[in-house]
């Protein structure tokens, strides 16, 4: 299902509060850093860090096997001195080298960071970790109530396509494919808005008055405050190095 | 349409974080209370709507459909398709987290534009076809300046990125007319359905 956690052990589970906070410091620190060499340094961390929450191996290779796809065909486009046929054959450019290499390390720090330890987290752990770290209630809830829909209205949309493929559809480059998309995409927002009706009038039914009532409250522990504390430190450290 | 982490510059970053904020305010302050579920399931469904492929000339791309939601939506865009961004970092780790600001204003203010634009537009308009061409258009103008808005940014992060931001404002020629085209036919679809979904009164008068 989108939107719902690995199937991993957590060994180490920290609140979900500290795990964004961490990201959000770290994501900052990783913008700022420069050179190659603290880069790497600080995406090791930041791997070390989302095997110690439980992230998959799986997931985070998947992942970043698209981002480095993308990085791969942006090499030539950036580091290359020139494309005249004259410079033929043509060289990559070493300063644009390494700034290549930081963009490159720093892109793959940020997904791993995210991927192990907020991607990791289900989309209603993280509505309620935002709504505690003062994030505005409506947009909380419209992250909580979207994610609860993605995958219903998922498979709504592969009911339609389903449905339009056994009466002859197949996705082509003509401009008939293009009206039948137009009547898909309409019909599944038609759908989605019948849908919030009923579930707006269910919710009402139900005394909603405009605000959720949050439940679950998490408890700050020594623990998480030792791993925040540690990040920081980590963090101090990394930029430390990078401005050596 | 999304920038990796890692490229652009942190000023830039920063100023898109900034205006991305205020903007997400003034749709959060834009959605009711009992708007909170029609807006949430709109924001799913253009999200799934996005994780289709569709083939545009030699390659495929996905839809990004942001003029249709800023028609659909208005204001409350802005918050939507910063959840779809966000959504899509998290879930599939495209985009990414330092440039979630830049990314939603580069798909959502053109989004909340064609949005005013097309109300205004459709006032007192009764031919269906009209309407549905003002969508078609609104929504190519939303690509173009998307495109043209994220190779500023890619170009003004440095010189090295000058080639790239050519690249990606020449591909977006054809998501361009692949999204007016789209756009046109979703369109003409919910006038025949149900017009004032679109319009926010029936089509005749």
């Amino acid at each position: 299902m989108i939107g719902q956690p690995d199937q991993t052990r957590f060994r180490f589970k920290p609140d979900p509060r500290a795990l964004i906070l961490g990201v959000g410091l770290w994501t900052i620190l990783f913008v700022l850093m420069q050179t190659p060499r603290a880069l790497a340094l600080a995406g090791g961390l930041a791997l070390i860090l989302a095997k110690a929450v439980g992230a998959s191996w799986r997931t985070l290779i998947r992942r970043m096997a698209a981002l480095n796809a993308l990085l791969i065909f942006l090499l030539p486009l950036m580091a290359v001195e020139s494309f005249a046929l004259s410079a033929w054959p043509w060289r990559l450019a070493p300063d644009r080298l390494i700034l290549f290499a930081a963009v490159a390390l720093r892109a793959n720090a940020i997904l791993i960071l995210a991927q192990g330890l907020v991607g990791a987290m289900d989309m209603a752990t993280l509505g309620h970790a935002l709504v505690h770290l003062r994030c505005p209630p409506k947009l909380a809830h419209l992250i909580v109530f979207s994610a609860r829909y993605l995958d219903l209205l998922r498979h709504e949309w592969n009911r339609l396509y389903r449905a339009a493929r056994m009466r002859g559809f197949r996705m082509s480059i003509g401009l008939r494919t293009w009206r039948v998309l137009g009547a898909l995409v309409g019909g599944l927002l038609l759908r989605s808005l019948d849908r919030a009706e009923r579930v707006l009038y269910a919710m009402k039914c139900r005394g909603y008055q405009g605000r959720f009532f949050m439940l679950h409250h998490f408890r700050y522990t020594a623990a998480d405050a030792v791993f925040v504390l540690t990040l920081a430190l980590a963090g101090g450290i990394v930029i430390w190095l990078d401005r050596m | 349409m999304h920038i990796s982490d890692g490229i652009l510059s942190t000023p830039i970053l920063i100023g898109g974080a900034c205006v991305a904020a205020a903007g997400v305010a003034q749709g959060l302050r834009k959605i009711e209370d009992n708007d909170i579920p029609k807006t949430a399931l709109l924001t799913a469904a253009f999200f799934v709507a996005s994780l289709v492929h569709v083939r545009i000339g030699p390659t495929s791309a996905h839809l990004i459909l942001n003029g249709m939601a800023g028609i659909l939506l208005g204001w409350a865009a802005f918050p939507a398709l910063l959840i779809g961004l966000l959504f899509q970092a998290l879930l599939f780790g495209h985009g990414g987290i330092s440039v979630l600001g830049v990314n939603t204003v580069a798909i959502a203010v053109p989004a909340v534009g064609a949005g005013l634009m097309f109300r205004r537009m459709v006032h007192r308009e009764t031919s269906p076809r009209r309407i549905a061409l003002m969508a078609g258009l609104g929504a190519g103008l939303c690509i173009a300046a998307t495109a043209l808005f994220s190779a500023a940014v890619l170009a003004l992060s440095g010189r090295a990125w000058l080639r790239t931001a050519w690249v990606l404002l020449v591909a977006h020629v054809f998501v361009m007319a692949g999204e007016a085209v789209l756009a046109y036919f979703i369109a003409a679809y919910l006038l025949r359905v149900r017009p004032a979904l679109l319009l926010g009164r029936p089509l005749a008068a």
